[in-house]
């Protein structure tokens, strides 16, 4: 049979909202032209965008010193006996345990993910922090993490997250030195004459995309 | 709130009055009178409970009912008000306590990744029936701001500060950009400062940025055929499909350094 229909799904990402446009408009070229040359019909739905997460050092740093002031992860002797069993579908990627009881420096880096919380610090100053809630060496999105976070070691990592998120917005509510800092950083990231875009355009939420 | 008792509370205020003369030792002072970090800790069970039941429920992008529905079931009994389908999302929501003052926001998220089945067991194993799973800890990150959010609303009311602290419930961050309908609904638009966090192997709040993406279906529509009887009379949608690929493979070697297209 020569089918009638078939679908294909890209991302495109790029550090730079206009770097992802620019790669998808020829994106959008090589679709048309695929079609053209094949005889068939083409078109596209956008199913999601982000903007990239607009740091504010100012917040940053307060946040850091807040982890620091509540510490990490501490396993319990059953705790670290699931680790070191899980730690064994690791292979090389395992991490000495003592990983989830240390914070690491404080360092300014490009992670390659992206997330729906960059829109939100373009409206907002924003600062966010990460716990060790799955055994030294996880990556996101394995069977690994998925049994981490259903464990005890998931939920005293949320704690540490709750804990720190609470003095930082104590810090937050009694600081407004620090308040003001963060905003004039955020407007001056921004730019003088910032406007919102969506990378999504004016869709409506596509509810039934994991149906 | 339901731990602050009325007496911490009015000693708090007057612990706080004093401080807020001493300038500088005002922190120092109302966590004396009312301690955040005990606040997070008496939460422990229901921290973990909530993290639980969202991690056994596993919804998938704008489809976490049972999980947003807990969340805003814990808020409510906090006090907390609550806006809910808000966006055009069921199952996003607001929840703020407090008056006047600064708005801090708190996110949290609690949506699951679809193809993937797994046990809280530390090898492999697959749990009947289940065919989605917490696999990027968001019943964690829901269940821990869901926690803060509480315990920063028990510190503003024992201490008589005046501000809000609001949970914005955000579904489909996975490929959905939940948050980005928030935006555009200007949700944020009064929030003075948003804070976030999320499931790792590691203990960090580095400044790491991220990238910016787009995703899209591109659907090919051709003409269906027999491919051996009639293949001429045939435009195959497979082959448009193909020669698209085709074209964003050979893109890639033309794209700048840190540029990701899959």
């Amino acid at each position: 049979m020569v089918p009638d229909f078939a679908e294909v799904f890209y991302y495109v990402r790029h550090p730079d909202p206009a770097g992802v446009e620019a790669i998808w408009s020829r994106l959008e070229q090589a679709a048309r032209g695929a079609a053209m040359g094949t005889g068939v019909e083409v078109d596209w739905e956008v199913i999601h965008g982000n903007n990239p997460l607009l740091v504010n050092e100012a917040l940053a740093r307060m946040m850091d010193g807040k982890l620091r002031q509540v510490g990490g992860v501490e396993y319990t002797p059953e705790e670290r006996a699931f680790a070191e069993r899980l730690a064994v579908s690791l292979g090389d990627a395992a991490q000495p345990l003592e990983q989830a009881q240390r914070i690491e420096p404080y360092t300014s880096s490009l992670g390659y993910g992206s997330t729906d919380v960059g829109d939100v610090s373009y409206a907002a100053p924003t600062v966010g922090l990460r716990t060790a809630t799955w055994v030294p060496g996880t990556s996101a999105h394995s069977w690994q993490s998925a049994a981490a976070s259903g464990s005890s070691i998931g939920f005293k990592g949320a704690q540490v997250a709750a804990k720190t998120l609470t003095l930082a917005a104590v810090e937050l509510f009694t600081n407004p030195q620090l308040r003001a800092a963060a905003k004039a950083e955020f407007e001056a990231a921004r730019g003088a004459d910032y406007e919102y875009k969506s990378l999504l355009g004016d869709r409506d939420p596509p509810l039934d995309y994991r149906d | 709130m339901k731990t602050a008792s009325r007496a911490t509370s009015s000693f708090a205020v007057l612990v706080s009055a004093l401080a807020l003369a001493a300038g500088s030792a005002s922190v120092q002072a109302q966590t004396t009178a009312f301690d955040p970090i005990a606040a997070v800790e008496a939460q422990a069970d229901r921290t973990a409970q909530v993290a639980r039941d969202i991690w056994e429920f596993a919804e998938v992008g704008y489809q976490e009912e049972r999980s947003s529905a807990l969340l805003q079931s814990q808020l409510t009994e906090e006090g907390f008000s609550i806006r809910k389908g808000v966006a055009g999302i069921p199952t996003a929501f607001v929840a703020e306590y407090g008056s006047g003052g600064p708005v801090i926001a708190i996110l949290a998220e609690f949506d699951a990744l679809p193809g993937l089945s797994q046990s809280d067991d530390p090898v492999r194993t697959e749990v009947a029936g289940r065919h989605a799973a917490h696999a990027c800890g968001h019943n964690l990150f829901g269940a821990g701001s869901l926690t803060a959010a509480i315990a920063v609303g028990q510190w503003l009311e024992a201490t008589g500060t005046p501000g809000r602290v609001r949970l914005y419930g955000a579904p489909a961050e996975e490929g959905g950009s939940g948050k980005v309908y928030m935006v555009r609904e200007g949700l944020f638009d009064d929030v003075d400062v948003a804070l976030h966090w999320h499931a790792d192997d590691e203990n960090s709040a580095a400044a790491r940025t991220t990238l910016a993406n787009r995703s899209a279906k591109f659907r090919f529509r051709g003409q269906s055929a027999h491919a051996a009887g009639a293949p001429d009379r045939g435009r195959s949608a497979l082959d448009g499909v193909e020669a698209f690929n085709m074209m964003v493979n050979m893109m890639r070697e033309h794209v700048p350094q840190d540029s990701r297209i899959h």
